[in-house]
């Protein structure tokens, strides 16, 4: 199975058709998708790629999902189906944008629900040391494209032990993540995702003590529920963030990053 | 070497040597070609060396200046309100409310204008205006006093609604550091002491904090100078 790395413009204007995809659907019904369709690659509708608002989601809703709708409704006739997770390692949102963008677009929505591997993956990337962007990026990529020898050997080799956490999904923006040094470990939903067990909630709850993390949720997410319930917890830090990342924003990272980190 | 904490409406200025520390209104900052060392306030973005955003001055000065363990600080100034919470000294909440201009000083600094307040002469009485967006608050004032009621009173009411939602911004805390301007208005101070103990800390703990951040890079510039450190005279 290959990602389409292309941008949204670029698939529209272009000669081949995609198989959309959100959140981490099993990699049996991927594969299922990439049999029939012949290979097709696959394009995460998760991703912010400017899409045209299509104004089927209200305005106060979590961005993710609005991106996961509006970028279904703008690809439109270029999408073989949408493989669609719904089950509890997405939300609700999930279950219910899948009927949005089928009746919408008139595209084959496959409705999946992933119970996630029996035991949970190492968690290399979330650990080792990087651009904290670029690691969550590839994290997300893995749901199609694993971790090849090489890339697990040079994740394995970078570990690192953290000064910080990030807790939480995939931002929008993305660039929330450039505030973060390279010696921050991922937790929750994105660690989730690396090590397979994406509806797992044990795992997506645990966080070491100690650690100075920014629990981050998307503005509108169900999810902002657990950030602010484990930033009480873990004396951590609750970031919640909708459209833009504003100024009053990054500065309370940046300060809670500055001021409490834990010295290696 | 020049430090420098440009507000929206006030800019504090302070040269290493100086015995006092220099208030400019930020117009006269942004006319002039004011230069900083170390500079925090978003008026000192590009004009500084060395830039520090607000939140990380304002909790290295309060680390500077307040010794205990778990403590809140509270800043509000013309146009906003930031506060750090420390557990154990290190923080466990920051926030910042940037975006109502209307609820804090300079909506304050306006109406004190318009009325010609004597700010000493304010009556803070039980009630209280909700200050839940100070258009409207400002809109009840002037019901008010064309109704009959005097200003002193009406934004006496103001000033402590304002003070309830500050308390309410805080955390409820047992105990409140007040930094900024608003620790000058006596009136509000007086409010807020009846949901919590306020420790008025002045208008300098971001000029203290930045000098404690120079000193981790140099510790040769020494201890923070005592005019940076002077809490408010009640």
């Amino acid at each position: 199975m290959l990602l389409n790395r292309k941008t949204l413009s670029e698939i529209i204007v272009g000669n081949h058709k995609v198989i959309g995809f959100w959140g981490a659907p099993p990699g049996r019904d991927l594969e299922e998708a990439s049999q029939r369709f012949d290979g097709a690659t696959f394009f995460d509708l998760d991703v912010f790629y400017d899409a045209k608002k299509s104004g089927a989601v209200p305005d106060a809703f979590c961005h993710i999902i609005r991106n996961c709708v509006d970028n279904a409704i703008a690809l439109g006739g270029r999408i073989h189906c949408v493989v669609a997770a719904t089950g509890p390692e997405k939300c609700d949102a999930g279950r219910f944008a899948a009927r949005l963008v089928e009746e919408i677009t008139g595209v084959e929505v496959v409705v999946t629900v992933n119970e996630g591997r029996k035991d949970p993956g190492a968690p290399l990337l979330c650990e080792s040391r990087g651009s904290l962007k670029k690691r969550i990026v590839r994290t997300m990529e893995t749901i199609i494209e694993p971790l090849t020898s090489d890339e697990q050997r040079r994740a394995t080799a970078d570990r690192c032990e953290p000064t910080h956490g990030f807790w939480g999904t995939p931002p929008h923006p993305i660039e929330v993540l450039d505030l973060f040094p390279e010696t921050t470990h991922v937790f929750g939903w994105t660690r989730c995702v690396e090590q397979g067990r994406p509806a797992d909630l044990d795992l997506e709850t645990a966080v070491p003590d100690g650690l100075p993390i920014v629990f981050f949720s998307q503005g509108f997410c169900a999810k902002s529920m657990l950030a602010k319930h484990l930033a009480h917890k873990h004396r951590g830090m609750h970031v919640d963030v909708h459209d833009t990342l504003s100024a009053a924003t990054m500065a309370k990272i940046e300060a809670f990053i500055r001021l409490s980190e834990v010295k290696t | 070497m020049k430090f420098g904490d440009a507000g929206s409406s006030w800019s504090k200025l302070f040269t290493v040597g100086d015995d006092s520390v220099k208030i400019v209104s930020t117009r006269e900052l942004v006319a002039g070609d004011f230069r900083f060392d170390w500079g925090t306030g978003h008026t000192a973005r590009n004009r500084s060396e060395r830039f520090e955003n607000d939140l990380i001055a304002l909790s290295s000065g309060a680390l500077a200046l307040v010794d205990d363990d778990d403590f809140t600080v509270l800043d509000l100034g013309s146009r906003d309100a930031k506060l750090v919470a420390f557990a154990g000294r290190r923080p466990v909440k920051l926030d910042w409310s940037v975006g109502c201009a209307s609820a804090t000083g300079a909506t304050l600094e306006m109406l004190g204008k318009f009325y010609d307040i004597d700010w000493d002469a304010i009556e803070v009485e039980d009630k209280w205006t909700p200050v839940t967006c100070g258009t409207y608050a400002i809109e009840r004032i002037m019901d008010q006093v064309s109704a009959g009621e005097s200003a002193t009173k009406a934004i006496g009411r103001f000033v402590h609604g304002l003070a309830r939602n500050c308390f309410d911004f805080a955390g409820k805390p047992d105990k409140l550091y007040l930094s900024g301007g608003f620790t000058l208005n006596r009136p509000f101070a007086k409010v807020l002491r009846r949901y919590t103990e306020v420790v008025l800390m002045g208008r300098t703990v971001p000029l203290a904090g930045l000098w404690s951040l120079a000193r981790d890079e140099n510790p040769e510039i020494g201890q923070i100078p005592k005019v940076l450190l002077e809490k408010v005279t009640e």
